[in-house]
């Protein structure tokens, strides 16, 4: 998903207590979410208790209803819902999953591997095509190659996740049946070779991990293009063909640097949209990670385990933009200096 | 006519600060051209956006002294600015004619009086009346450059001061501007406060200068005498800098 | 208008045809029950029918409906919100603190957690929909916004607006919205692209009212029973959704693109490297077209498109000299530089050039100029001549080809910093580090590192301050007396060209202008010496 598309460098203007505000302020922000959105908002679990909304009954099982209202301790007062919640937050008990019937850590650790595969494996993907496609695309700028290039990245870009996944699915796995069409691994598969099991994860990987690599490529690939032609365009890059060094090395050696450089922040930041994406292409491909688990809590109203997920991944995305925090100015020698210049 | 008076402007925060201009003095006679000379970051265009109103100085203050002829004026119609850039003075989107009509039109004065104003001022700054259809981004530089100088003389001001105005422009233009301001200054009864970097140009045209460097004033005196022999060896160096 | 932006264009509306007409026409309620299960299309039903036998033709043509008018709805909030809190956070700098600190706080998180968090706590009606995703998506375009307001108000057009007493009402209005337009229109066409892919997103994730016909809930209720995949049925229960979604987003992307920056006259980067040869006997025919020429050029014109920037012209530059080549700003001047060192796209050139005896263009067969070896090239601002990220070293090393190991290039390049008074260690420093004269310093010296013949300076001093300015002239010029170099000095000063050329050349509207007008033109607008006024020079230059 490209909702982001157009925004450029937002986090590299702010000072470092500044940032820590914003993150601060995102997690209490989605706590506070996590807490009052159920409560408040029709279709939440009191509504449900008391028997859907009137777009009609919502079968309810005893059992749920007697989770839930444990879960929420709705009968409490609101105050006192509130520090039962915080405290739960703090001592990492998430309460028991409804469905699963087991605590909610553990459902979501089980889930997590597979979701951390496809989404690493995508970044990694998405990411050297992506620089590399665009380099190439704006070295060829202006021209028909560079157009074309563009216009397929730009199309490609505006499609949902899920529909990309749903045409190679179609294509590949059900009608030329050359990948699974769901799950990660063969259930029962009987083979006591280790290389086997490999191959099979391997083979369940491929679609998933190609769609989530298509829809960020294309992405990066836009602004890695638009970047390099910017820094095409500077003097010292004309400076540099003028030195007689080849256009390879002008565009290895100093365009893809300088255009790279401001990117690196917005490729680690973008890993908390591949998470977010997982949950499309899981869905698709029946994939067993936290994605899928996400949707299936979801429509099941696994209220506990959504409170659960959500923390994740938000704590998830709040780790990434630190760490792009701390690795930008380690890049730019013009900040990592004037760090140095003020600590004398 | 016009006192500056121990001005000082600092940028940022406690932790911080810039001193853009240090406890800066001095005066603008009446139909004078006076010339301040600095380079960039010398604090000179800061100096001129405080005398115009455009910023706060930290201390002190600009002092006008009361002449008839100046009284009834209010201080923002007092003193005009024409800029370094004409590309970024001018909005490239408008048309000629309503540029040079805004301060007028701003003043509540009729548009079709503003417009009768606007073709005279194009005919006494040389400039084809033909202009006023177009846009900005369709005259020549020192063409815009003089949009910019009308626009500002609509106003009549007392005092109009020029920053850097002919820094963008070729030696021919720049001689034609020069020129032209020098004449405009007669015809209009105003003084010039003129601001540049460029030592050459102001010889024969300013009367009185006035050398900043890191936001004070290091020289200052008649322009002739200063030229001829300066006291500070700043002003020297930059004398020295010139063929 | 592009031709890919009415390509999506066109598209976008034979959808919005669809949404508008389509019901109309349509012989079914989408989700009435009254089908054959699973139905190909038919007479009847022209798209077939799902699972519970609803008609699949007006689910479609309502799914437009509700896709165009969420894609719609979304647009028009989202961009209001960018377009009014970015204002006010470029123009109010108390507001700016408060509305700066929640968009960052939105733009933290993905938009599509945020708005799961949102969707999976909430019934999920359409309208909460729209609220949700329009009240969580601005912050982007606000940012830039805001940013491009933060830059136009330090435009000086908009400081005399002010000076003129026009009220912030008038100078949004008037001066801010025609430049913060195109950044709008591009928001409404990305929202309500990244709207509709959301909605389908999220009702194909089954969140979303179920009883509003969508392109997304009729993908969802295909891929909630897995058995339709193993049939045939999917050609008639996937593919049209399926389209829809892919033409409807394409489209809107294809007609937001938004204009690319950077213009057709960006330099080419495809050049040869430079290639170190080993010392050519001239053929008879060379020595004879080259002479003693240091540069030579005869009928030289250069044509873009159909605009000729220099007319044909000659001459010749003696070797050894410093010549001035002078001009006014478009008179071709830096053109004609960029022509001699060969940057210019061969198929605008005709006529012949020759620098340090080397053909430059259509030089086949023959021995060609090898750039920084046979000439060099220094241009404008020293500081955005070097590459910001790499150190000085790296940059110099990179051109030495006639040294081979690091030691070596080393030590090079240290003799020839202290050659122009600067110290080795400038080799480990980055640019930034560096003064603007120390830099001027350096790029000469980088210029003199391969001992050219030529060296072709285009305004090298210009964006000096005065007496730096005169410093890093004077060494240049020492310089090239002291190599024996030709230097070709491109400037627009005409003190500056008096003082030190040997020769001048005057190009006026890519005219090389004739003796007799050449010595008028400088007698008239030669400026006033200081000398002349009766200054003693303290301080004797070089050079």
């Amino acid at each position: 998903m490209v909702f982001h598309f157009g925004i450029t460098r937002c986090s590299l203007s702010m000072s470092k207590s500044k940032q820590i505000y914003t993150y601060v302020g995102v997690l209490v922000f989605v706590l506070l979410l996590n807490f009052w959105l159920p409560r408040l908002l029709p279709g939440g679990p009191a509504d449900f208790l008391t028997g859907g909304t009137e777009d009609g009954a919502i079968f309810v099982s005893e059992a749920q209803k007697e989770a839930m209202l444990t879960y929420y301790n709705l009968n409490d007062s609101l105050w006192v819902q509130f520090l039962t919640y915080v405290k739960g937050i703090f001592t990492l008990d998430f309460g028991l999953s409804i469905n699963y019937k087991t605590p909610v850590f553990d459902v979501i650790l089980v889930r997590l591997p597979w979701t951390l595969l496809i989404v690493g494996a995508a970044t990694v993907l998405s990411t050297i095509i992506g620089i590399l496609i665009g380099l190439f695309s704006a070295w060829r700028y202006p021209g028909k190659t560079d157009r074309s290039l563009f216009l397929t990245m730009l199309g490609l870009s505006a499609i949902p996740e899920f529909l990309i996944g749903m045409i190679l699915l179609i294509l590949l796995a059900s009608n030329l049946q050359w990948f699974p069409l769901g799950g990660a691994e063969t259930a029962f598969l009987r083979s006591d070779y280790w290389l086997d099991h490999v191959l099979d994860v391997g083979k369940h990987l491929v679609l998933p991990v190609v769609t989530l690599t298509i829809g960020n490529l294309a992405s990066i690939y836009l602004l890695m293009r638009n970047e390099s032609i910017r820094v095409r365009n500077e003097p010292f890059i004309e400076f540099a063909a003028a030195k007689g060094i080849g256009e390879r090395a002008v565009v290895r050696g100093h365009v893809a640097r300088n255009a790279a450089l401001p990117l690196v922040t917005i490729i680690v930041i973008r890993i908390g949209g591949l998470l977010a994406g997982s949950v499309l292409v899981e869905t698709v491909f029946s994939y067993p990670g936290i994605g899928k688990l996400l949707q299936e809590a979801i429509l099941a109203r696994d209220y506990p385990l959504l409170h659960g997920l959500f923390l994740l991944l938000t704590v998830f995305v709040l780790l990434l933009n630190m760490i792009a925090d701390i690795i930008y100015p380690w890049l730019d020698p013009r900040i990592r200096v004037a760090k140095r210049g003020d600590g004398q | 006519m016009l006192d500056v008076i121990s001005v000082t402007k600092q940028f940022g925060n406690k932790e911080k600060s810039v001193m853009a201009v240090h406890e800066t003095s001095f005066s603008i006679q009446k139909e004078e051209i006076f010339a301040l000379i600095g380079e960039s970051g010398s604090g000179k265009s800061t100096l001129a956006e405080i005398i115009v109103g455009l910023q706060e100085p930290t201390q002190g203050s600009i002092a006008w002294h009361r002449a008839n002829d100046v009284e009834d004026r209010s201080n923002q119609k007092k003193v005009q600015i024409v800029f370094q850039n004409p590309d970024r003075s001018l909005n490239p989107y408008w048309k000629v004619e309503d540029i040079l009509i805004e301060p007028l039109v701003l003043s509540n004065v009729p548009r079709l009086r503003a417009l009768e104003q606007a073709v005279e001022l194009l005919d006494r700054l040389k400039l084809p009346c033909s202009l006023l259809d177009r846009r900005p981004c369709e005259c020549s530089g020192g063409q815009k450059q003089r949009i910019a100088i009308a626009r500002a003389l609509s106003m009549s001001p007392a005092l109009l001061i020029a920053d850097e105005v002919t820094s963008a422009l070729d030696p021919s233009t720049e001689k034609e501007i020069l020129t032209l301001l020098q004449t405009l200054k007669q015809e209009q009864k105003m003084s010039i406060l003129y601001i540049t970097h460029h030592l050459e140009t102001i010889a024969g045209f300013s009367d009185r200068m006035a050398v900043m460097k890191n936001g004070r004033i290091v020289e200052m005196g008649e322009t002739k005498q200063v030229l001829r022999s300066p006291n500070s060896t700043y002003t020297k160096a930059l004398l020295d800098a010139c063929w | 208008m592009k031709r890919s932006q009415k390509i999506g264009f066109f598209i976008l509306v034979i959808f919005v045809f669809i949404a508008i007409f389509g019901p109309m026409i349509a012989t079914h309620t989408p989700f009435a029950i009254d089908g054959e299960s699973m139905a190909a299309p038919s007479e009847v039903n022209w798209f077939g029918t799902n699972k519970l036998g609803q008609d699949l033709f007006s689910q479609f043509v309502y799914g437009a409906r509700t896709t165009l008018l969420i894609g719609l709805a979304v647009a028009l909030i989202s961009t209001t919100l960018s377009a009014i809190l970015g204002l006010l956070a470029g123009y109010s700098s108390k507001l700016d603190t408060l509305l700066n600190s929640i968009a960052n706080m939105l733009m933290v998180l993905p938009s599509l957690l945020l708005i799961l968090i949102v969707a999976s706590f909430s019934g999920g009606g359409t309208w909460q929909l729209i609220w949700t995703l329009g009240l969580l998506t601005w912050p982007g375009y606000m940012r830039l916004i805001r940013a491009s307001v933060l830059s136009l108000k330090e435009r000086e057009f908009v400081k005399a607006a002010q000076l003129y007493q026009g009220n912030t009402f008038y100078i949004i209005r008037k001066h801010l919205l025609p430049f913060i337009w195109p950044l709008i229109k591009t928001k409404f066409i990305i929202s309500f692209q990244a709207a509709v892919a959301m909605e389908a997103s999220l009702s194909f994730l089954g969140i979303g009212d179920p009883n509003v016909p969508s392109w997304g809930k009729m993908l969802q209720d295909v891929f909630s029973q897995s058995s339709t995949l193993l049939t045939d049925s999917w050609k008639w229960t996937v593919v049209p959704p399926t389209l829809a979604i892919l033409f409807v987003t394409t489209a809107l992307a294809l007609l937001g693109e938004s204009k690319q920056d950077g213009t057709i006259t960006t330099a080419s980067l495809r050049r040869k490297k430079s290639k170190v040869l080993p010392p050519v006997v001239c053929t008879a025919g060379e020595v004879a077209s080259s002479g003693m020429s240091a540069i030579s050029v005869k009928n030289l014109s250069v044509v873009y498109g159909d605009r000729t920037i220099i007319h044909p012209l000659s001459f010749e530059v003696t070797s050894g000299n410093v010549t001035a080549l002078i001009g006014e700003s478009g008179s071709g001047k830096t053109t004609m530089a960029r022509t001699l060192y060969g940057l210019l796209p061969e198929e605008t050139v005709t006529g012949e050039a020759y620098v340090a005896g080397k053909r430059i263009y259509r030089g086949e067969g023959q021995v060609t100029l090898q750039r920084w070896l046979d000439a060099a090239y220094i241009f404008q601002d020293p500081r955005s001549s070097f590459d910001p990220l790499l150190k000085i070293g790296k940059q110099f090393y990179e051109a030495m080809l006639l040294y081979h190991t690091p030691i070596e290039k080393r030590e090079a390049a240290a003799q020839i910093l202290r050659e122009v008074q600067l110290d080795e260690a400038v080799l480990d420093c980055y640019p930034h580090e560096l003064s603007g004269g120390m830099l001027g310093r350096a790029l000469l010296a980088l210029a003199l590192v391969n001992k050219p013949s030529v060296l072709i300076a285009d305004e090298p001093t210009s964006a000096l301050d005065p007496i730096v300015k005169r410093e890093v002239l004077d060494l240049l010029i020492k310089k090239v007396r002291e190599h024996h170099m030709t230097l070709l000095l491109i400037t627009h000063d005409l003190s500056m060209a008096l003082h030190v050329a040997d020769e001048i050349l005057l190009l006026q509207d890519g005219h090389l202008v004739a003796e007799k007008d050449k010595q008028r033109y400088l007698q008239r607008y030669k400026p006033l010496s200081i000398r002349q006024l009766g200054y003693q020079a303290e301080k004797t230059w070089e050079g």
